[in-house]
C-alpha cells in the first residue's frame, strides 16, 4: 500500500498531532544545526502550529484519542463569527489558533493566566506569525541564521509552556 | 455594477443534505435517519454534534462537517453556534465501528 493510503487509512487524532509536533520540532532543530535555516524554520513553524491547535482542542476537554477533523469546521465557524478579521489560512494560521485559544480560555473552566504570561504568549505568537506561514514554501529561501534562531526560541517557549496553554 | 463577496456555491447534493438536516432540527422525526446526537459538556458548555446518516457515504469528513455546521447555523442562534466544537458526520457503519450508540 502506498504511503498516502497507509497514513490516510486512519483518521488523525489529537495525540498524532502532539507527537508530530514533537517530531517536527526536533527535525527543524536538526536542520538549523545542519546549516539549513529555511528548512528548519519551516518544520519548526509546523510544530508551533500543532501545539497551538491541540491546545485549543484540549482546552475544550478533548481526549488525546479524539479525531481532529470534526473539530476543524466548528473552529473556523467560531473564528468567522468571533474574530472575522483573522483568517485561518487553511487552518494553518498561528494567529487564528492563538485567537481561538484566547477566546475559548475565557469561556472554559481553566486556570486563568496572569496578564504577564498572556502578554508574553501574544507577543511571541505574533512574532512567530511574522516569520512563519504555511505558504512560505513557495518563496525563495532568504532566511538568515539569526531569524532561524529566533523562530527556534519562540517555538521552544511554546513547547516548554504547552501544558499551561490548555490547563 | 454591484460589488459582491465571492463565494463558492455548495453542490446540489450538499444543498439537499443541508436542507434535510435543517428540517430535522426544526421538526425531529420519530424514527429513521438522520439521527442527531447532541451533547453539551457540563463544565465546558461546548456542544458536540454527531449526525449518523447513510447519505454521508460519498462525502468527506470535512464536507459532512460543513453541512452540519450550515444546517445548525440556519436553525440555531449565533451564541449556540459559537458553542459547537465538534461536528461529525458518520454513516451507520462508521458509527458502529466507533461503538456509538445511536439506535
Amino acid at each position: 500500500m502506498a504511503l498516502r493510503s497507509r497514513l490516510e487509512a486512519i483518521a488523525e487524532t489529537i495525540n498524532d498531532l502532539v507527537l508530530a509536533a514533537e517530531e517536527k520540532y526536533w527535525e527543524g532543530r536538526e536542520m538549523m544545526t545542519a546549516g539549513r535555516p529555511g528548512a528548519g524554520i519551516y518544520l519548526t513553524g509546523y510544530a508551533a502550529e500543532m501545539l497551538l491547535k491541540t491546545a485549543v482542542f484540549r482546552v475544550d476537554g478533548a481526549s488525546l484519542g479524539d479525531p481532529v477533523r470534526p473539530r476543524l469546521r466548528p473552529a473556523r465557524r467560531t473564528g468567522s463569527i468571533a474574530f472575522p478579521s483573522v483568517r485561518d489560512e487553511g487552518y494553518h494560521s498561528l494567529l487564528f489558533w492563538c485567537h481561538l485559544l484566547l477566546y475559548w480560555r475565557r469561556r472554559r473552566p481553566v486556570v486563568a493566566w496572569d496578564p504577564a504570561f498572556r502578554n508574553d504568549f501574544l507577543r511571541r505568537v505574533r512574532r512567530l506569525y511574522s516569520m512563519w506561514w504555511v505558504e512560505m514554501r513557495y518563496r525563495p529561501d532568504r532566511t538568515t541564521a539569526p531569524e532561524a534562531e529566533d523562530v527556534l526560541d519562540l517555538a521552544s517557549w511554546l513547547r516548554a509552556n504547552y501544558p499551561r496553554l490548555w490547563r | 455594477m454591484p460589488v459582491k463577496e465571492m463565494s463558492r456555491k455548495p453542490s446540489p447534493q450538499a444543498e439537499e443534505l443541508r436542507e434535510l438536516l435543517a428540517r430535522e432540527w426544526r421538526k425531529p422525526a420519530k424514527s429513521g435517519e438522520p439521527v442527531i446526537l447532541q451533547r453539551t459538556g457540563d463544565a465546558t458548555h461546548s456542544t458536540h454534534l454527531i449526525v449518523v446518516w447513510a447519505k454521508w457515504d460519498s462525502l468527506t469528513q470535512e464536507e459532512r462537517s460543513e453541512i452540519i455546521m450550515d444546517a445548525y447555523q440556519e436553525t440555531h442562534s449565533p451564541e449556540q453556534v459559537l458553542n459547537v466544537t465538534v461536528a461529525m458526520g458518520l454513516t451507520p457503519d462508521e458509527a458502529e465501528k466507533m461503538k456509538i450508540a445511536y439506535k
